[in-house]
C-alpha cells in the first residue's frame, strides 16, 4: 500500500510538470520524424515523399535494408535522442525530485509515518525512473509500430532499448540523487549530475583512445615483424639463389632487416606505454558507469548474423572483407606500415571493445550505481530533518 | 513488546546533541497521561521541535528511553497510531485536498475504502469540504494547516502531535482548532500541543510543560503551576491608610494595599486590597471586616497569574529571556486579560463589579 501510494505520487509529480508533457510530446514528434522515412522500390524516401534517394542496395526487397539500414537509423536515433536529449531533459525534470521530497516540512510528514526510511527512499529513487520509463516506453512503442507500418518490418529489437535506456539513465540519476539527497538543491542536482555525466564521458572516450591508439603502437610492431620476417624470407631466398654480401640487393635487404629490427624495438616500447596508458584508463573507466558501452550494446544487439561487431561497422565498411585485406597484406614500405598497422589497430581495438560482455558494461555500472545509491540511501536513513 | 505502562507518552532522559556540541535537549523528562491536552512551551530554541521530531522518528535522539503508546519511543509501526502535524507545513503542491489526505493515509496503512470515508467526513470537519478538488497550490496558509490537521486524524490515531496548529490561521479559524482538539480530547484521544500562543493553550490545555535551554523547567497541570500566585483582589473606597483598627487585621490576612489613581475605576479615591488566598472562605471574614469598619466593596474577583506571565517569569529566572522568545502573542488574549491578572471561572462575589473586570 505505501509503495504504490509512493509510486502514484511520483507519477503525480511528473505529471505535474510541463517538462514532462514537452518532452512526451518531443519523443512523439521523433516518432512522427521516423515515420516518414520509408523504403521504397527505387530506394528510400524522406519526409513523406518529399525527398527521394535512389539506391540500389537500399530498396523495398533489399536484404541490406531489411537488416541493416532500417535497424541502423533505429540505433542512431536511440542514441541521439533518448540517449542525449530525452536523457538531459530527464535528469532537469527529475533533479528536483528528492529536494522537494526533504524540504522541510514535507519530509517530516512521510518520516512520521509507519514506513521505513529506506523504503521511502528507494521507492522514490525508482519512481523517478519512471519518468524515463514512460517516455522511452513511448518512443520506442511509437517507432516499433511505425516500423512496421511505415517499412514493414517489426523490429522486436527496439524493445530491449526500454530497459537499456533506463539503466543508462540511472547511471546518471544516481549521482543526482546523492548530491539531492545530500544538499537538498536542485541545481547541485542538475549540475552534478551533468558534470557527472561530461566526466565519464571523457574517462570513456579517453579509455577508447587509448585503446586505439595502443592497439595501432601494437600492431605497428606486429606488422613489422612480419616486414622482418617477410624480409628474411626473402633474404633467405636471395642466398639460395646464390646472393652473396658482395650483392648490392642482398646488401640492402640485410641492411633493411638491421634497421627494422631496431625500429621494431622503439615501436615495442612505445608499445608498452600505450598499453600501460590504456590500463590506466581502462581502470578508471571499469569503475565508473559505462555509458557509451551501454548505448553501444544496442548497436551490437542490432547488428545481424556476422562477423562484424555492430551495425556501425558494418556500415562503415569495416566487414569481413575490409577484416581480411587487412590482415593478409604484409607492407613493404613505411608508409604502407602505417596504413596497414592503424587499420588494423582499429580493428582490434573494435575487437576487443565488442569482446567486453553486456554482462561485464552492465554489471560494472551497476555495481557504481549501487554504491551510489547505498551512499545517497544511508544519509537519507542517518539524517536528522 | 507492549507495556503496560499508563502514560500515552512517557519520555525519560531525552537528549540530542548535534555536531559542533550544540546541545538540542539535556534529558528531558515528561509524562503525557492518555485522554489529556499536554501543551508544551518555551521560547524560540528551547528544544520543543527537537522533542517532537524525537518522538515522530524525524530526528534522532542521541539517548532517549520511555514509552509512546506502550511501545519504546522510535517504534515506527506505533506511528500508525499517532498523528502528526509538522510545523512550516508543506504539502506537494500538485496533490489536491483528497489526494493529500489519501496519500498520507497510505503511508499510515489507512485502507483505501476507510481513507475515503475519513477524507469525506475530516474535510468536513475542518471546514473544507468544498476545495477537496482544489490544487493545494491555491489554498491560503490557514487552509493548508486544516488540511494538516486533517491528514493527522487520517489513521484515526490515539495521540495527535501538533507542532503550531494554529499558525497561520485567522481568529476563526484558531477558535474552531481549539474547539475541534477539546472534541478529540473528548472522544479518548491524547493531544500534544507545541504552541507559541500561550492563551490558546491556556484555554485548552490540562497540562503543560515549559522548556527552555534544552531542559523542562516547569512541569504540571495549569492551577498547579500558577498556585503560588492565586489571589483575591478587592476595589475599595473610603479605604484609610491610617486606620489602626485595620492594621493588625490586615497584615494578619498578609493583605497587599496599593493606591490607586483617581478617576482610574471611575470612583474618586480608590485602593486595590490583595488578599494571597484563592479559598473563598477565607476570604468572607476579610469582607466582613472591611464593612465594618465602613470601607465600600466596589468589587472582588478571585485572580491568578496567566499562563503568559508564568511562562515569562520562568523564562527569566531561566535566564532566557532573548527578543523573540514568545512570538505571537494572542492578540484576543491580550484584549480580554487584566495586565497581570486574568479572571478564572469561580463566581464574582459582587456579580456587577465583575462586568467591569
Amino acid at each position: 500500500m505505501q509503495t504504490i501510494a509512493l509510486l502514484v505520487d511520483s507519477w503525480r509529480l511528473l505529471a505535474n510538470r510541463k517538462l514532462f508533457w514537452l518532452t512526451l510530446f518531443l519523443n512523439l514528434l521523433v516518432v512522427v520524424l521516423y515515420g516518414s522515412i520509408a523504403i521504397t522500390q527505387t530506394g528510400i524516401s524522406l519526409g513523406f515523399g518529399l525527398w527521394e534517394i535512389e539506391s540500389e542496395q537500399f530498396r523495398a526487397g533489399s536484404p541490406l535494408a531489411r537488416t541493416v539500414l532500417m535497424p541502423f537509423i533505429n540505433v542512431q536515433i536511440i542514441s541521439f535522442w533518448l540517449a542525449w536529449i530525452a536523457t538531459g531533459l530527464g535528469l532537469i525534470s527529475t533533479a528536483s525530485i528528492f529536494p522537494d521530497f526533504l524540504a522541510d516540512g514535507a519530509i517530516d510528514m512521510v518520516l512520521a509515518k509507519p514506513i521505513s526510511r529506506l523504503k521511502a527512499f528507494l521507492v522514490k529513487y525508482f519512481g523517478a525512473l519512471l519518468f524515463v520509463l514512460m517516455q522511452v516506453t513511448v518512443f520506442c512503442v511509437g517507432s516499433l509500430l511505425v516500423g512496421r507500418f511505415r517499412l514493414g518490418e517489426w523490429q522486436w529489437m527496439l524493445l530491449a532499448a526500454i530497459p537499456v535506456v533506463v539503466v543508462f539513465f540511472s547511471y546518471i540519476y544516481a549521482v543526482s540523487a546523492l548530491v539531492g539527497v545530500a544538499t537538498r538543491s536542485s541545481i547541485a542536482a542538475i549540475l552534478a549530475a551533468g558534470l557527472f555525466w561530461l566526466g565519464i564521458w571523457g574517462i570513456q572516450s579517453a579509455e577508447q583512445i587509448s585503446l586505439t591508439i595502443a592497439a595501432q603502437f601494437g600492431q605497428v610492431a606486429e606488422v613489422r615483424k612480419q616486414m622482418i620476417s617477410k624480409r628474411e624470407a626473402d633474404l633467405e631466398a636471395l642466398a639460395a639463389k646464390g646472393g652473396t654480401r658482395d650483392d648490392n640487393d642482398f646488401e640492402r635487404l640485410r641492411g633493411r632487416i638491421e634497421n627494422d629490427k631496431l625500429e621494431l624495438a622503439k615501436e615495442q616500447a612505445s608499445a608498452d606505454k600505450a598499453h600501460a596508458w590504456h590500463d590506466a584508463f581502462y581502470a578508471a573507466t571499469a569503475a565508473v558507469p559505462k555509458t557509451k558501452g551501454t548505448i553501444g550494446l544496442i548497436d551490437r544487439w542490432f547488428a545481424p548474423e556476422t562477423e562484424a561487431s555492430s551495425l556501425t561497422e558494418i556500415l562503415m565498411s569495416n566487414s569481413r572483407r575490409g577484416r581480411q585485406a587487412a590482415k593478409d597484406e604484409v607492407p613493404d614500405n613505411e608508409e604502407d606500415l602505417a596504413r596497414v598497422a592503424q587499420r588494423r589497430g582499429e580493428l582490434e581495438a573494435t575487437r576487443l571493445a565488442a569482446e567486453r560482455s553486456a554482462y561485464w558494461v552492465i554489471g560494472t555500472s551497476l555495481v557504481f550505481e549501487c554504491v551510489v545509491v547505498g551512499i545517497a540511501a544511508l544519509i537519507f536513513v542517518r539524517r536528522d530533518f | 513488546m507492549a507495556s503496560s505502562s499508563p502514560l500515552a507518552i512517557d519520555v525519560l532522559h531525552a537528549s540530542k546533541t548535534y555536531r559542533g556540541k550544540v546541545h538540542a535537549l539535556r534529558d528531558v523528562s515528561l509524562q503525557v497521561a492518555p485522554g489529556e491536552i499536554f501543551g508544551l512551551l518555551g521560547p524560540n530554541g528551547a528544544g520543543k521541535s527537537t522533542l517532537v521530531k524525537i518522538l515522530m522518528t524525524v530526528i534522532r535522539a542521541t539517548r532517549v528511553e520511555g514509552r509512546m503508546l506502550g511501545q519504546p519511543i522510535g517504534h515506527r509501526p506505533t506511528l500508525r497510531r499517532v498523528g502528526y502535524l509538522p510545523e512550516h507545513l508543506r504539502f506537494p503542491s500538485y496533490l489536491n485536498g483528497a489526494q493529500a489526505l489519501s496519500y498520507f493515509g497510505a503511508l499510515s496503512l489507512v485502507p483505501a475504502a476507510e481513507r475515503k470515508r475519513r477524507a469525506d467526513e475530516l474535510l468536513s470537519l475542518v471546514g473544507m469540504a468544498n476545495w477537496t478538488k482544489q490544487k493545494i497550490a491555491s489554498y491560503s496558509k490557514g487552509m493548508r494547516q486544516r488540511l494538516g490537521l486533517a491528514v493527522a486524524l487520517i489513521a484515526d490515531p490515539s495521540i495527535v502531535v501538533l507542532d503550531e496548529p494554529t499558525d497561520g490561521v485567522d481568529p476563526v479559524g484558531r477558535k474552531e482548532i481549539r474547539d475541534l482538539l477539546l472534541e478529540m480530547r473528548r472522544r479518548g484521544k491524547t493531544v500534544f500541543v507545541n504552541s507559541h500562543l500561550l492563551s490558546e493553550l491556556e484555554m485548552i490545555c490540562d497540562r503543560v510543560a515549559i522548556m527552555s535551554k534544552g531542559t523542562v523547567i516547569r512541569q504540571g497541570t495549569i492551577r498547579e503551576l500558577t498556585e503560588r500566585s492565586r489571589r483575591y483582589e478587592f476595589i475599595v473606597t473610603g479605604f484609610r491608610g491610617d486606620d489602626a483598627a485595620l492594621a493588625e487585621p490586615l497584615r494578619r490576612f498578609d493583605a497587599r494595599i496599593e493606591s490607586r489613581d483617581p478617576g482610574r475605576d471611575g470612583l474618586a479615591e480608590s485602593s486595590l486590597i490583595e488578599l494571597p488566598t484563592s479559598e473563598p472562605t477565607e476570604v468572607q471574614p476579610f469582607i466582613d471586616l472591611l464593612r465594618g469598619r465602613g470601607v465600600t466593596i466596589v468589587s472582588t474577583r478571585p485572580v491568578r497569574q496567566s499562563l503568559e506571565d508564568l511562562f515569562m517569569d520562568v523564562i527569566r529566572e531561566s535566564g532566557d529571556a532573548t527578543p523573540g522568545a514568545v512570538q505571537g502573542r494572542d492578540q484576543n488574549a491580550s484584549a480580554n486579560a487584566i495586565p497581570n491578572a486574568i479572571p478564572n471561572a469561580i463566581p464574582n462575589a459582587i456579580p456587577n463589579a465583575s462586568k467591569g473586570a
